[in-house]
C-alpha cells in the first residue's frame, strides 16, 4: 500500500462535511421515533440533542486518532492497528471493524427492500433489485473515492426536498404534545440516547476515509459542522414526529415518517410517500458505495496482492447474497439491533481505548527513545 | 470491452425474462371510493363498497376499444361477512376486475355497528400502507347500504364524491375535523377520545345530522346540529361557520364566525378535581338578526348576553361528557400537558370531577350595510 | 482470442508520399486539370505546375505570370525579387512540394524534373458566404455563422479577438483527407495542461479522415462511448469568441462550418448567448426553465408510465377522472402507447429533417396535426398522453445545442423500458446510473458537472441562474487559467463619485 496519497486521487476538505452526513442519515430516519419514544415519550428531542454531544465528542476522539497518526504514515485505521498491536493482532482487529461495515450494508440494503415490500412493491425480487443496485454500485467505486465523494454530494442535495416535506406538518401540529418539557427521568433519556447510537452511527467511516481529504484542518471544522447538521435533522425529526402523532399512535406505526408522508398532499400529486421512497435510494447509494469501497481497501491493506477490482465483484457478491439470504421483517429488526449494538460497543468502547493505547504506545516509544 | 458484453447480455436476459412485478394498470382496475358496513348481528356484517363509473360519457367520437360507448364497470357490490374483514377481499371474487383500495374517499358505518364497537375496523384500515390518510369516516343514521347504492339521488356525481364533498365543505362551516390522522390521533392517543359526524339520507340528497362521540371504538353519544359549534369553539381555531342564538321566543340573531380563538389553562392537575380554564375569543359578523335588535345601544347587551350565553352552553356541554365519561375535546391532554408527572391512571376517575370554567369574549365585528 | 491475429500491420496507404519528383509528376499528370507547360521567355526558362481546378486562375494569369515575363528575370534566384507575392517557398522536400502541389500552390521548377523549387500558394476555396446560422439561431444577438473555408472562419474569430496574445496553431489529421485543423487559444489565458493534451490528441490520430468536427469531437472526446458529447460545438463566432475570452480552447476544421470549444462542462450545453442580452432576473428564469425543461422532456414519459402501471395512488382524485376516461378507449398498456407515440415522433422528426425544404413543412404540419388527432379519435392513444408527448419533444430542443438535443431525446427510451419493469423505483435506479455516468466523465481530463461537483461557488454564478455581470468577476475555476480575475475587481466595486445624497437632498 503506497504510503502517500497523490493529490488526483483526493478530495477536497469539504467531503468531510457530505460523507458522515450521508452516512447517518439512513434507513433509520424513516422509523426511530417510534424506537425512541418509546422511553422518553415527548422529551425524546432531548436524547436527540444530548446523544448527540455525546457523539461530537467521540468524533474528537476519532480526529485525535488520526491526527496523531499522520506522522507515522497514512493516517487510517488499518495503519493504526498494524502498527500499534502488529500484523497479526492488527489483521485481526481490522476484520472485527471490517465485518461491522459488511454488517451495516447488508442491514441497510435489506431495510431498504423490506420497506419497497411493505410500502410499493410486495412482489419485488430481493436478489433481482440487489443485483441491479450492487452493479450499479460497482460502476461508482471503480471510478474511485471522488466518485464517491461526489455521490454523497449529490444525495445530500436529492434528499433535500424530503426534509422539506416534513416541514408540511405544522399546520396539523398540537404543539401542546411537548409539554411539559423535562419531564422524564435521565434513566429514561439515557435508555433512549443509547437507542439513538443506530442513527448516529456513520461518522466514524471517517476513519477510513481521511488519508484521501486533503487540508486536514478545514476538514476536522466540516466534520464537526456535519454532525451538528446530523443532529438538527434527527431532533426536528423527532419533533415534528411528537407534535403530529399522539403517543399512544406513534406506538402503533412501525415507520412514522413514511406515515406522515403518506399525508401530504400537492396539487398534482397525492401519496407522496412512494415518490420519497424513491428519492430514498439517494441516501441508500453512497452508504453502500462507500462501504464496499473500505472494505475493498480493508482486503487491499491485508493481501496487496488482489487488486481492488476484483475483490470488489466478490464483495459486492457477499452483499447480494447476505440480503437475500434474510427472509422476514423480524430477521431484519434483529439485524438491527445487533448492528446496533457492535456499532455502540466500537464507538463508545473500543474507540476511547484505542485512543488510550496510541497514548501508551508514545509514551513507550518516547521513553524508550530516550 | 468484449468481457463487458458479456456481462451485460445475461443482465439484460435476466432483467426482462424474469417475472416481472404485478401492474395495476388504471383503467384496468376496479378503485373503490366508498365502503359501507352495517351491523347485522351475531359478528356479522353486511359490507358495501362503491366504484365510481367513469365511462358512461366517453369522448365523443371515439371507438372505444370494441366495448359499446355506454359500457360500464361494476358500480357496487354488496355482500355479508364478518365483522374485521376486509371487504375488498370478500369482492375480490365478484369483481371483474381486479378491486383496489389506495383512492378510498369514504368509509361509513352504521350506528348499530359504531354502538358495537370499531376496533375492528380501525386496525384494519390502520395496517394497510395503501389507505391514504385523508379519507373521512362517517356514521351514518339509517342503512349504509341504502345510502351507497340508491340510485335517486338529485347529483349525478357518484355518491362517495358527494358525501366527500358535503363533508369537506362542513368541516371548514361548523363541523371539526374527522378525517382518518385526526381519528386515529384520537383514537389511539392517550386521554382522548374520537368523534365522527353523523350523515343521513333525507329523501334525494343527504345532509349531516350531528356529531358521533365516541368512547375509545364505541359510539355512546350524539350532539345535534346546533351544539356542534359549541363544541368546535372548545375543540380548534377556525374562522368560518355560523351560530344561531335565540335571545328571546322567536327572535334569532345569526353570527357569522370571523374567527375563533381558544386557549387553556390548567391549575391542579394531579388533584382529584383539576380545574380547567378555556377562554375563547369570538369575532363575528351579523348577518341576520331579528329587526331593530341591533343598534348602538343594545349591541354591547348583546354581546355581553351571548357571551352569558356561550359560556353556559360550554360548560353543560363538557358536564355531559364528563356524565358519560367521554373527552371527545381531548382535555385530558390539555391537562397532562400542564402537569409535571402527570398521574394518568387515575385520571378516568378524576375526569368527571374536573371543574371546567369557560369564559367566552364575543366581539360582532359590523352588522351589515343596513341599520 | 479470435479477432487478435487478424490485425496486420496497415502502414501501407494511399497517401503515402511519392519516392521522388518523377513519380510525383508521372502520377499527377494523367490528371486533366494538372497544368505542367515549359515558360519560356526571353531571359529565363522554366518549367511550371499547378492543378488548375484548386488555383486562384484569375490571380495567376493576371499577377504572377505576368511579372515572369520582366526582363529582371534572369535566373531562378531572381523570381523571388521580381514576383509580386508575399510568401515564396522554397524547398526541396518531397512532401511540401506535394502538399502545396495539392493544395493550390503553383510550382516553379528549372527543368522538367527538378527537384529544387519553388512554390507560390495561391489557393481558392470555394465557400459560401457568411449568412445566418441556421441551427443556433439568437434573438438578440449577432447572426453570422461559420462557413466551411477555414481562413473565412479564423477572420470571423479574429475581427473580434484584435490582441497579439490570440494565437492561431495549424495541423493536419487524417491519412487520406489532410484536412488543416487549427487550434485557437489565447497565450497567457489558456491552462497549457489543456493545450498540450488538446495538440497531442489531435497530433496521434490514426485515421483516415475527418470530415466535419463532430467527427473530430467524437475521436477526441474523452469518452466516446458516452451518450453526452464532452465538447460544444457551436456555429457561432460570437459564442467562440466568448470561450476564448474565458480561457477556453477553440478548434476549427477546415470544411466544417463549426467549431469545438473545450473544455466544457455540462450547464455550458444549456446556454445560449441571449442570456447575457438579458436582465439577469429575467435571464436566470430563462435558464431554470431550461433546466426544468430538460427534466421534463427526459422523465415526462416514463413517470406517464410508472403511474399509470403502477402507482395509481399518486393520481389526485380529480384527476383520476380525467386520466381513466381518456385511457378507456386505449385496448392496450400504457407502455405500448407510450412507445408508439414516442417512435411516431421520432419518425416524423427525422422524415422531417430530410425531406426537401418544398415538401417538408406541409409533411409537418400533415404529420403532426392530421395523424395526432385521428390517432386519438380512432383509440389508438390517449389525448393526454399526446399533450405530454408532443410537449416533451419540444422541449427537449429548448438546449441550444444540437448534439446535447439529440442526447436529451434518445435518454427517454431507457428510462420507459425501466419505468415498465420496476415502476417509479426503476425511474429512479436509471436517473442514479445515469447521474453517475455524468460523475465520472471527464471533458479534457476536466469534471464534466464542474459547478455541481466539484462544487464552486464562484461557478455557481452563471450556471442555472446568471447573476449580474458586477458579480462575474472571475474566470471559471475549472479551467485553471493563469489570469484568474475578468476585469480589475477594484474598480468594478468601487464607489464612485460623490457619497450618495439623502432623499430630496
Amino acid at each position: 500500500m503506497n504510503d502517500k496519497i497523490k493529490p488526483a486521487h483526493q478530495v477536497g476538505p469539504v467531503s468531510a462535511f457530505f460523507i458522515p452526513q450521508t452516512m447517518q442519515i439512513g434507513i433509520g430516519y424513516l422509523s426511530f421515533q417510534h424506537v425512541i419514544t418509546k422511553y422518553s415519550q415527548q422529551d425524546a428531542w432531548l436524547a436527540a440533542l444530548i446523544s448527540g454531544a455525546i457523539i461530537l465528542g467521540i468524533l474528537w476522539v476519532v480526529l485525535r486518532l488520526l491526527e496523531n497518526e499522520r506522522q507515522f504514515g497514512m493516517p487510517d485505521l488499518f495503519s493504526i492497528h498494524s502498527r500499534i498491536f502488529g500484523r497479526r493482532i492488527g489483521t485481526f482487529l481490522n476484520l472485527f471493524t471490517v465485518t461491522h461495515i459488511l454488517l451495516f450494508t447488508i442491514m441497510f440494503l435489506r431495510s431498504y427492500v423490506e420497506i419497497v415490500h411493505v410500502w410499493v412493491f410486495p412482489q419485488m425480487s430481493t436478489f433481482l433489485f440487489s443485483l441491479i443496485f450492487c452493479s450499479i454500485v460497482w460502476y461508482i467505486v471503480s471510478g474511485g473515492i471522488r466518485t464517491i465523494t461526489g455521490v454523497c454530494l449529490l444525495s445530500f442535495i436529492y434528499l433535500m426536498p424530503l426534509s422539506i416535506l416534513t416541514l408540511f406538518i405544522v399546520p396539523h401540529a398540537q404543539f401542546a404534545n411537548l409539554q411539559p418539557f423535562f419531564d422524564h427521568s435521565p434513566v429514561t433519556l439515557l435508555k433512549s440516547c443509547y437507542k439513538l447510537t443506530h442513527e448516529y452511527l456513520g461518522f466514524e467511516l471517517l476513519l477510513y476515509v481521511y488519508p484521501f481529504i486533503s487540508h486536514p484542518r478545514e476538514a476536522r471544522k466540516w466534520a464537526f459542522r456535519s454532525v451538528l447538521t446530523t443532529i438538527y435533522f434527527y431532533t426536528t425529526a423527532l419533533i415534528l414526529a411528537i407534535v403530529y402523532f399522539s403517543q399512544g399512535e406513534m406506538q402503533n406505526t412501525i415507520w412514522p415518517t413514511v406515515t406522515y408522508w403518506k399525508s401530504v398532499r400537492f396539487p398534482l400529486v397525492e401519496h407522496i410517500d412512494i415518490i420519497a421512497i424513491v428519492l430514498l435510494l439517494w441516501s441508500l447509494v453512497p452508504n453502500i458505495c462507500l462501504c464496499s469501497w473500505i472494505i475493498a481497501r480493508a482486503v487491499k491493506f491485508t493481501v496487496p496482492k488482489i487488486k481492488m477490482k476484483y475483490s470488489l465483484i466478490v464483495i459486492l457478491a457477499l452483499i447480494i447474497s447476505g440480503t437475500t439470504m434474510i427472509h422476514s421483517g423480524l430477521q431484519v429488526k434483529k439485524i438491527n439491533d445487533v448492528y446496533a449494538t457492535y456499532g455502540a460497543l466500537i464507538i463508545y468502547i473500543y474507540l476511547p481505548i484505542l485512543l488510550f493505547c496510541q497514548w501508551i504506545k508514545k509514551k513507550c516509544g518516547r521513553g524508550a527513545a530516550s | 470491452m468484449k468481457q463487458k458484453a458479456v456481462l451485460i447480455a445475461p443482465l439484460i436476459a435476466l432483467l426482462l425474462l424474469s417475472g416481472c412485478l404485478p401492474t395495476s394498470i388504471l383503467d384496468d382496475v376496479l378503485l373503490v371510493e366508498a365502503e359501507g358496513i352495517d351491523y347485522l348481528g351475531n359478528e356479522k356484517v353486511m359490507g358495501t363498497i362503491t366504484m365510481p363509473n367513469y365511462v358512461e360519457n366517453p369522448n365523443p367520437g371515439s371507438a372505444g376499444a370494441g366495448l359499446p360507448t355506454t359500457a360500464s364497470m361494476l358500480r357496487h357490490l354488496s355482500g355479508v361477512t364478518y365483522d374485521g374483514k376486509s371487504l375488498v377481499d370478500r369482492f375480490q371474487q365478484s369483481g371483474q376486475m381486479p378491486i383496489h383500495v389506495g383512492k378510498i374517499r369514504l368509509m361509513l358505518f352504521n350506528t348499530a355497528m359504531a354502538k358495537k364497537g370499531l376496533y375492528k375496523q380501525i386496525d384494519l384500515r390502520n395496517r394497510d400502507p395503501d389507505s391514504p390518510r385523508d379519507m373521512n369516516f362517517a356514521v351514518v343514521e339509517g342503512s349504509c347500504r341504502k345510502l351507497l347504492t340508491s340510485a335517486d339521488y338529485q347529483t349525478q356525481i357518484p355518491v362517495a364524491r358527494y358525501i366527500q364533498d358535503m363533508i369537506e365543505q362542513n368541516t371548514e362551516q361548523n363541523y371539526p375535523e374527522s378525517t382518518m390522522e385526526s381519528f386515529m390521533y384520537a383514537y389511539y392517543g392517550d386521554y382522548m377520545d374520537p368523534f365522527l359526524p353523523i350523515i343521513r339520507k333525507q329523501g334525494d340528497h343527504i345532509a349531516m345530522h350531528g356529531l358521533a362521540l365516541f368512547k375509545n371504538d364505541k359510539y355512546v353519544m350524539r350532539l345535534s346540529e346546533n351544539r356542534v359549534f359549541t363544541f368546535k369553539m372548545l375543540f380548534q381555531k377556525f374562522n368560518q361557520g355560523v351560530y344561531d342564538y335565540e335571545f328571546a321566543p322567536n327572535k334569532h340573531i345569526a353570527l357569522k364566525n370571523v374567527h375563533t380563538d381558544v386557549n387553556y389553562k390548567v391549575k391542579n392537575g394531579n388533584s382529584a378535581a383539576p380545574d380547567i380554564y378555556a377562554s375563547v375569543n369570538v369575532s363575528a359578523q351579523v348577518r341576520q338578526s331579528y329587526p331593530k335588535t341591533l343598534s348602538k345601544t343594545t349591541g354591547p347587551g348583546m354581546e355581553k348576553k351571548l357571551n352569558k350565553h356561550m359560556a353556559k352552553e360550554a360548560v353543560q356541554l363538557v358536564r355531559r361528557f364528563q356524565r358519560k365519561q367521554i373527552d371527545p375535546l381531548q382535555l385530558g391532554q390539555h391537562v397532562r400537558s400542564y402537569t409535571r408527572n402527570f398521574d394518568g391512571k387515575s385520571w378516568p376517575e378524576r375526569y368527571p370531577n374536573a371543574r371546567f370554567h369557560c369564559k367566552v369574549d364575543v366581539t360582532i365585528r359590523q352588522t351589515g350595510i343596513s341599520e | 482470442m479470435f479477432w487478435k491475429n487478424s490485425k496486420k500491420k496497415n502502414d501501407q496507404g494511399p497517401a503515402q508520399p511519392s519516392k521522388s519528383m518523377a513519380d510525383l509528376l508521372v502520377q499527377l499528370e494523367t490528371n486533366p486539370d494538372f497544368n505542367h507547360f515549359c515558360h519560356k521567355s526571353k531571359t529565363l526558362t522554366c518549367w511550371i505546375s499547378f492543378i488548375n481546378t484548386l488555383v486562384d486562375l484569375e490571380y495567376i494569369h493576371r499577377d504572377l505570370l505576368p511579372a515572369l515575363y520582366s526582363e529582371r528575370v534572369q535566373c531562378m534566384k531572381d523570381i523571388a525579387q521580381v514576383i509580386p507575392v508575399d510568401k515564396l517557398i522554397e524547398t526541396k522536400d518531397l512532401s511540401v512540394i506535394q502538399t502545396s502541389l495539392l493544395d493550390g500552390c503553383l510550382m516553379i521548377q528549372p527543368s522538367k524534373r527538378a527537384q529544387h523549387v519553388y512554390i507560390i500558394p495561391c489557393p481558392k476555396r470555394q465557400a459560401r458566404q457568411v449568412e445566418q446560422t441556421e441551427v443556433e439561431t439568437s434573438i438578440v444577438g449577432a447572426h453570422d455563422g461559420f462557413v466551411e473555408s477555414l481562413e473565412t472562419n479564423i477572420n470571423l474569430v479574429r475581427s473580434r479577438i484584435p490582441v497579439p496574445q490570440f494565437k492561431v496553431e495549424e495541423h493536419r489529421v487524417g491519412k487520406l483527407s489532410r484536412t488543416r485543423i487549427s487550434i485557437l487559444y489565447i497565450e497567457g489565458l489558456a491552462n497549457k495542461a489543456n493545450l498540450n493534451t488538446i495538440k497531442q490528441r489531435i497530433t496521434d490520430l490514426e485515421t483516415l479522415s475527418v470530415i466535419n468536427a463532430n467527427m473530430l469531437s467524437l475521436m477526441i472526446a474523452d469518452n466516446s462511448w458516452s451518450f453526452f458529447p464532452q465538447f460544444i460545438d457551436t456555429e457561432r463566432p460570437d459564442r467562440v469568441s466568448g470561450a476564448l475570452y474565458e480561457g477556453k480552447i477553440a478548434v476549427l476544421v477546415d470544411g466544417a462550418p463549426s467549431a469545438l470549444i473545450l473544455p466544457s462542462t455540462i450547464v455550458e450545453f444549456f446556454t445560449s448567448i441571449d442570456d447575457y442580452s438579458l436582465t439577469w432576473p429575467i435571464a436566470s428564469l430563462y435558464r431554470l426553465l431550461r433546466l426544468f425543461a430538460v427534466a421534463f422532456s427526459v422523465i415526462s414519459s416514463s413517470l406517464y408510465v410508472a403511474v399509470l402501471t403502477y402507482h395509481y395512488q399518486l393520481v389526485p382524485k380529480d384527476l383520476l377522472a380525467t386520466l381513466i376516461v381518456s385511457r378507456s378507449s386505449v385496448p392496450y398498456d400504457p407502455i405500448i402507447e407510450v412507445l408508439l407515440l414516442e417512435v411516431m415522433i421520432e419518425l416524423l422528426r427525422e422524415a422531417g429533417a430530410r425531406l426537401p425544404t418544398k415538401v417538408g413543412q406541409t409533411i409537418g404540419i400533415v404529420g403532426g396535426i392530421v395523424i395526432g388527432t385521428a390517432s386519438v379519435q380512432a383509440g389508438v392513444t390517449s389525448n393526454i398522453l399526446l399533450i405530454i408527448i408532443a410537449m416533451s419533444a419540444l422541449a427537449a430542443f429548448i438546449t441550444p445545442n444540437y448534439r446535447m438535443a439529440t442526447t436529451i431525446r434518445f435518454m427517454r427510451f431507457p428510462f420507459i423500458l425501466v419505468a415498465q419493469m420496476f415502476g417509479l423505483l426503476g425511474v429512479g435506479l436509471c436517473f442514479m446510473f445515469f447521474v453517475c455516468h455524468l460523475l465520472k466523465l471527464t471533458s479534457l481530463g476536466r469534471p464534466f458537472i464542474e459547478p455541481i461537483y466539484p462544487m464552486r461557488v464562484t461557478d455557481l454564478k452563471d450556471s442555472f441562474i446568471r447573476l449580474p455581470t458586477s458579480a462575474q468577476g472571475q474566470r471559471p475555476m475549472f479551467l485553471r487559467t493563469a489570469d484568474k480575475n475578468r476585469v480589475n475587481l477594484q474598480r468594478t466595486t468601487q464607489k464612485k463619485g460623490k457619497p450618495k445624497p439623502d432623499i430630496d437632498e
